[in-house]
């Protein structure tokens, strides 16, 4: 693992130099003034159905932002998933829940240099689950000027993972990746902004699922084995525009392609209108079509394993797919508590969504509910 | 093909940055509204929902999920 090795203590440097420029830098913000700290704590239920899996995700944050501008933030999730799917350790068919526990923090500060600012964060994220270790840690810039009507963003982000099989104790594998991002934010008009992005990341190891078996027209299906290497460009838009109606458009879009000749698009369609001055509801239409990677197949490979050299997969995502998704989502505002003993949570938020969506894909079509609510404080 | 892609994009870039008007603060009402601002408001839910599609779909990008088992790669 070449690329564990090299960019670990490179990308570990840089996020201890942003974290002590973060600390010791920078002008001075309004809450320093006062002395006060504020922040925001969010939970979340999430929910995820298909034909033969369930996932519960509960989850929460906690946001911060001390009086000398640092801010600072810490989440946990459990990912709670029930599969009919590929038996991770087991025989025989049935329903096997699996639990993922995923925590995360991050600091970061902006810099005020006056007609310009420059805001540095690092995070990190732990996720483990049984057979599945993972880390993912970074650093973001951004720079903003002309009174923040252009913002420049730059970031760094490596993943590293330790997999094993739960079926099989000799086997473990690793994966590595990095990805560098660059964007830019526009302010185009006093109702119009749109931003412009680009994703470059490159993964190294293991990039297959371990429980995946391989249909050979002759011969015992063996555990998948895709390339072990992976370059990904992704190319990301938002359009958003607002109406004196009170209604908002947010026109989104992603070009991507990889070095195994996936080829994706993703145009998405947000309206937000307002009702009231505290209630919004949100229709979000979202289009995906892929093509095949140049290795899979949705038949049987020729032959035997053992006469086969090529790479191969029995994943159905990297098939050429189409996936069409609805969704509604209603937010709302808990003004109507001001004046009462809640009123603590007058500025707090809580909302709703519902999402269904049609695929193409083996895995079939799905439903998505979120419910969570915000606090400011 | 790449080079005239890369001319494109670079174009763009530049009217961006120089071909709009400017926009004061006090002008800004309208994207500050929570129907424009909406970075922070679903930044959990778009994060859950961007998790799912990277274990459904082959275009993974634009998040930093954990991986998990789930043959996300």
């Amino acid at each position: 693992m070449q690329l564990r090795a090299r960019g670990a203590r490179g990308l570990l440097f840089g996020c201890v130099w942003v974290l002590a420029l973060a600390i010791g830098g920078g002008g001075a913000r309004a809450d320093e003034a006062s002395g006060t700290w504020s922040g925001t704590l969010e939970g979340r239920g999430n929910y995820y159905w298909e034909r033969s899996t369930r996932v519960v995700v509960p989850e929460g944050r906690l946001d911060l932002e001390a009086p000398n501008g640092i801010r600072m933030y810490g989440e946990y999730l459990v990912d709670v998933i029930s599969s009919a799917s590929i038996g991770q350790g087991v025989e025989e068919d049935g329903v096997i829940t699996e639990l993922r526990h995923g925590v995360g923090a991050g600091v970061g500060k902006e810099l005020d240099f006056g007609s310009s600012q420059l805001d540095l964060s690092i995070h990190g994220t732990y996720s483990t689950e049984n057979d599945y270790k993972s880390w993912i840690y970074g650093l973001d810039t951004a720079l903003s000027f002309a009174e923040r009507n252009t913002k420049l963003s730059l970031g760094v982000t490596r993943v590293s993972d330790d997999i094993t099989a739960n079926n099989d104790p000799a086997w473990s594998g690793e994966l590595d990746g990095v990805t560098m991002s660059l964007g830019v934010e526009q302010v185009l008009g006093p109702t119009i902004t749109f931003s412009l992005g680009y994703q470059l990341t490159y993964l190294e190891g293991f990039l297959g699922n371990a429980y995946r078996r391989v249909l050979f027209e002759q011969g015992a299906p063996p555990r998948e084995s895709p390339p072990d290497k992976r370059l990904r460009h992704n190319v990301t838009s938002r359009f958003a525009i607002a109406f004196p109606s009170g209604t908002a458009l947010h026109v989104l879009n992603r070009g991507y392609f990889d070095s195994w000749e996936i080829a994706a698009i993703t145009p998405e369609l947000r309206v937000y209108q307002e009702l009231g001055e505290s209630s919004i509801v949100r229709l979000r239409y979202r289009f995906y079509a892929q093509s095949s990677a140049e290795f899979a197949r949705d038949t049987p490979y020729p032959g035997s394993p053992l006469d086969y050299a090529g790479d191969t997969t029995n994943d159905p995502k990297l098939l050429a797919m189409r996936t069409h998704t609805l969704g509604i989502a209603f937010e709302q505002r808990l003004e109507f508590f001001a004046g009462t003993f809640l009123d603590f949570a007058e500025q707090a938020w809580i909302d709703f969504a519902l999402e269904r969506y049609w695929s193409t894909s083996t895995f079939g079509n799905g439903v998505i509910g979120t419910a969570g609510g915000r606090l400011p404080f | 093909m790449r080079f005239k892609l890369g001319i494109a994009l670079t174009a763009v870039l530049a009217a961006l940055l120089n071909g709009c008007g400017h926009v004061a603060p006090y002008e800004r009402e309208a994207l500050a509204k929570p129907i424009m601002d909406t970075t922070e408001r679903e930044r959990m839910r778009n994060k859950f929902l961007s998790h799912l599609n990277d274990s459904r779909e082959g275009a993974i990008g634009s998040s930093d999920n954990a991986g998990g088992g789930c043959g996300c790669n």
